[in-house]
Parts: structure tokens; C-alpha cells; sequence
């Protein structure tokens, strides 16, 4: 008498070793629908979106930390601080390379989305973004500059986060504002 | 200078720009942002609030400009047009701000423009608009000329119906002079025929003429016009012409022929029928179901044998005007004679369109 056939099948698709779970799930999926919006609309359209939604990530985790940090703006080192425990909670290896009044220069040897983000650099966007709104809210500035990224195919990320606005502005540099919170709005 | 250069190179741009404060105030819009608000060619200033130009909640459209407000990377937004003639579009637009002195938070700007590459589709459709409209103005300049054509035409139509009207008045008058002088009853018999012939043929185009009309007569009218006409010329106090006319148009294509069938119908009943000259002829003129006319001549006379009709001159010409009107005409003897012409009136479709247009 033959084993039943489907419960064989079951067994096989249960011992198979799939990469997949919902993590990669996830963010193979953000990789495909990046990917998909560039090739439609172009990469800076692109970036444009993911911008609207770092935005809004952004002030949602800002928002986070001072529900259990205080209202107070953050310091320049907090902030610093902030910016890289949010990523190593998203399992990205950022770090600080140097703190000073007008500059939060940061390291990644290790990019959230993974090898995903190859080739994705509106994902990018998602960074500078939140890097950008979360010191603009705590410092009144943010200028991101994306100098080198993994997205395009550098080993390590180099962001450089100024907090003092100048006259020019460089190409892959973003300017984030705080808005008053006393204007009408 | 420069900022006049400027405004004008502005204005010059086929793209909407507007800038807003950190109030929510439009305190810029270049010409074509000026078009899409609404506002009059010219205004410099006085825009109002941004919210209040769109249809989403006042709300919503500030949580927009605030998200810009805050960031000089460029973002995709769209918002329903309010009011104007583009109420109720979606326009697709981008925006980012900037900040004019860099210690002064306050000096922050938020600076909207549509977004070409999203507009696309709106650009298309407002370029077919725009077609259409070109399209509506010059179909309009086109209707007033043909209708001014038309009417030029239709009033020479009517003044050709009454010089027709006229001449056959004239042919007539000169016919009865000549036939008053002939003394051989040979010779006026058929002059007098012919007479009644073109009086019938006159007759259509008299009721053309009173009724301002150039193609279309009733029928009835023409029937009993020509009635009136016979028994004023023709029928002695003793033969009554009774008429029952169902009012129908009909073109002068198939009311010509009719008026002469009519008219060499009742001629030939008051020739033949009547020896003592006592009788009734009556005349039916109605529908017989669906679109086909049904017109009825009867006499209560002797009736003429079968044999001289439809071999005389009279009976042909019958048979030719009936099949002119693609109509079937039947003789029946019995107490009388009826003859019955049956036809199907032309569509108004079946003629050129001058005849349709009044």
C-alpha cells in the first residue's frame, strides 16, 4: 500500500529551506516596488515619493522618542544618538564617525534593506528623510548629504548631516526645515 | 529691473508657479497659476489662502503644505481644483520650500509648481479641450453662414415658386383667350384639358406660395382646392363633389402627380358618368396603415366600360402619374366607377437637403 501522495508533497514543501520569511518578504517586496516606480516615472520622481513617506516615518519616530525622551528638542549628540539606534533597531550598521556644532557625519557598513537596496537609490530617500526631519524638529536645520551610499554600489554609506544652512546647496544634498509650530498652517 | 525681467521670464513659463508663505498665503502666482486660480489677467497680488483653492478639506490641503514646508527635496502632491473652469480636476503638482535668509526660520517658502511629468495626461486632456473649443467656436461661425445660406436659399426658393406661379397664371390666361376664339369644339375640347391640367400644377404651386413654403404642400388642401376649381368651371348644379381629405403633407414630388390624377380622375367621372347629369362623386383621402396614402375617387354614375379606359389617353396618363409616385391606381366597376391610388409618400430623407431644411 503506497503512502498518501499529498502528505509526501507536505512533507517536502515543510523540509524545504526557503529563504522566506516576513522580513525578506518585506523588503524584497519594497526592492520590487521601488524598482518599479523608477523604471516608471524615473528615479527623482521616484525619490519624491519615497521622500513624502520618510517624511512621515521620520516625525513618527521623532515623535516616538519623545514620548519616552521628554518633549524637549534633542542636543546635537542625542540626536546623533537617536539616528543611529533607530537604524541598529532595523538592523543597519550605522555609526558615528564625528560629532561637532555643525555637523553629524555617520557611517553604515550595513544598509536596513540589505543587498536589496542595490541599485535602489530612491530608497535612499527614506534616510535622508528621516535623518534630515528628526534633527530639523529637535535642531531648526538639517542639510543630508548622501556622499557615498551602498545603493550605488559603495562598500559603507557616508552621510554627512550640516546644521547650518549656506547660500548653496550641493546636488545630493536635501535641506529639511523646522516649521514654526506657532504658524497658522 | 532685474526683478521685473524676472516676473516677466516667469510669466513666460508654460507651467504653473506659485509660492506660498509660511502662513498658507499665495503671495506669488506666475500667469499660467494665475489662469488656473482663477484669478483676473494682471493681478499681482491678493490670491488668498492656498487651502481655499481646492476641494479638500482645509485641513488636509495644510498638512500638504506643511509636509513641503518642510523639506527642500521636491514632493508629489495632488489636489482638486475648487472652482474656475478647471472645477473639479485633479492637478498634479509638485512642491518643495526653500528658506530666503538661512538664520531666519520665518523667512521660509514654499514654492508649488505643476508636475510635468504627472500632468501629462491633464496637459493632454487640456489640450482637448482647448481643440474642442477651437473646434465649438469655428462649427458655430460655420452654422451661422450655413444658416444665413439656407435662408438666402429658401427665400429664392420662394421667389422661383412665385414667379412659377405667375407664369403658369399667364400660360393659362393666354390658353383661354386663344381657345375662347376657336369656334371648333374639336380643337377647344382638348385645349381645355390641358388647361385644367396646368391649373392643377398651379394650383400646388399657389399653396406653395401663400404658405411661404417651397417643397412641401398638404394634401387635402391641394384636393380640395382643386375641387373648388372643377366645380366652379366644369360641374353643373346637379353633381355634388363630396370630399373626406385625411390633412397630410406631401412634397411637391408626389403632390404634383396626385393633383393631376385627381383632377383627370374627376374630369373623366364628369365626361362619362353623369348622361343625365345627376350624381355624387365622392373623394376619400387617408391612411392605409403604416406610411401608405390611400386615395379614393368615386362616382355613382353608369360607369364606362372596362375596355375604353384602359385604352384611352386618359387612362395612361393615369398609369404614368401613379407609377411617378411609385403608386398603384385601380379601377373597379360596379354601380358605379371607383378608382383607387394607393402610394407610399417619400421620406423627408429621400430629397435633397435644401428641401428639408425650413
Amino acid at each position: 500500500m503506497r503512502d498518501n501522495p499529498s502528505c509526501e508533497a507536505q512533507q517536502i514543501v515543510s523540509q524545504a529551506e526557503i529563504a522566506l520569511d516576513r522580513d525578506l518578504f518585506f523588503r524584497r517586496m519594497l526592492r520590487e516596488l521601488t524598482g518599479t516606480i523608477e523604471a516608471i516615472v524615473g528615479v527623482e520622481e521616484a525619490s519624491g515619493y519615497v521622500a513624502t513617506v520618510g517624511a512621515a516615518i521620520g516625525d513618527w519616530i521623532n515623535t516616538a522618542y519623545h514620548a519616552k525622551a521628554g518633549p524637549e528638542d534633542f542636543d546635537i549628540r542625542t540626536v546623533a544618538a537617536v539616528l543611529v539606534h533607530l537604524k541598529q533597531r532595523l538592523e543597519g550598521g550605522f555609526y558615528i564617525k564625528s560629532i561637532d556644532a555643525k555637523q553629524i557625519v555617520l557611517g553604515n557598513t550595513n544598509c536596513p534593506f540589505g543587498h536589496y537596496v542595490q541599485g535602489r537609490t530612491s530608497l535612499c530617500m527614506m534616510t535622508s528623510n528621516v535623518f534630515g526631519r528628526i534633527a530639523a524638529d529637535n535642531l531648526g536645520y538639517a542639510r543630508v548629504g548622501l556622499e557615498r551610499t551602498i545603493a550605488q554600489g559603495h562598500g559603507e554609506c557616508h552621510i554627512v548631516v550640516h546644521l547650518v544652512p549656506r547660500e548653496n546647496v550641493m546636488p545630493d544634498e536635501r535641506e529639511y526645515f523646522r516649521v514654526p509650530a506657532d504658524l497658522s498652517i | 529691473m532685474s526683478d521685473m525681467i524676472c516676473l516677466k521670464a516667469l510669466d513666460l513659463l508654460d507651467r504653473e508657479i506659485t509660492i506660498i508663505d509660511i502662513s498658507g498665503t499665495v503671495i506669488f502666482a506666475n500667469e499660467e497659476a494665475r489662469d488656473l486660480i482663477g484669478a483676473k489677467p494682471g493681478d499681482t497680488e491678493a490670491f488668498g489662502q492656498f487651502a481655499g483653492l481646492w476641494s479638500e478639506p482645509a485641513e488636509e490641503v495644510r498638512a500638504v503644505i506643511r509636509r513641503l514646508a518642510g523639506s527642500s527635496g521636491w514632493q508629489p502632491i495632488t489636489l482638486t481644483r475648487k472652482s474656475g473652469r478647471h472645477a473639479g480636476l485633479r492637478i498634479p503638482m509638485r512642491g518643495r520650500a526653500f528658506l530666503i535668509e538661512p538664520n531666519d526660520p520665518r523667512s521660509l517658502y514654499i514654492l508649488v509648481t505643476s508636475d510635468r511629468h504627472r500632468e501629462r495626461s491633464f496637459e493632454h486632456h487640456r489640450r482637448l479641450i482647448r481643440h474642442l473649443n477651437v473646434q465649438l467656436a469655428e462649427g458655430s461661425r460655420s452654422e451661422v453662414l450655413l444658416t444665413g445660406l439656407l435662408e438666402s436659399e429658401r427665400r429664392m426658393r420662394q421667389e422661383l415658386v412665385h414667379r412659377v406661379k405667375n407664369n403658369l397664371a399667364l400660360l393659362l390666361s393666354l390658353m383661354r383667350l386663344n381657345r375662347n376664339r376657336l369656334d371648333d369644339p374639336e380643337i377647344a375640347g382638348p385645349l381645355e384639358d390641358m388647361e385644367r391640367r396646368i391649373l392643377s400644377i398651379a394650383t400646388v404651386h399657389d399653396l406653395l406660395d401663400r404658405n411661404q413654403e417651397t417643397d412641401f404642400v398638404r394634401a387635402d388642401e391641394l384636393i380640395d382646392r382643386i375641387c373648388a376649381e372643377l366645380e366652379t368651371a366644369l360641374v353643373p348644379g346637379t353633381v355634388r363633389i363630396q370630399r373626406d381629405l385625411t390633412p397630410v403633407r406631401l412634397h411637391i414630388s408626389d403632390a404634383t402627380p396626385l393633383a393631376l390624377i385627381i383632377n383627370e380622375l374627376i374630369t373623366n367621372a364628369l365626361k362619362h358618368a353623369f348622361p343625365q347629369g345627376i350624381g355624387t362623386i365622392r373623394i376619400r383621402l387617408g391612411k392605409n396603415g403604416g406610411k401608405t396614402l390611400k386615395a379614393v375617387v368615386q362616382d355613382d354614375g353608369v360607369g364606362a366600360t372596362a375596355d375604353t379606359c384602359e385604352s384611352g389617353q386618359g387612362t395612361r396618363i393615369l398609369q404614368a402619374l401613379a407609377q411617378q409616385i411609385r403608386g398603384e391606381i385601380v379601377r373597379s366597376v360596379e354601380s358605379g366607377t371607383t378608382w383607387q391610388l394607393t402610394f407610399t409618400p417619400r421620406e423627408a430623407d429621400e430629397y435633397p437637403l435644401s428641401s428639408r431644411v425650413h
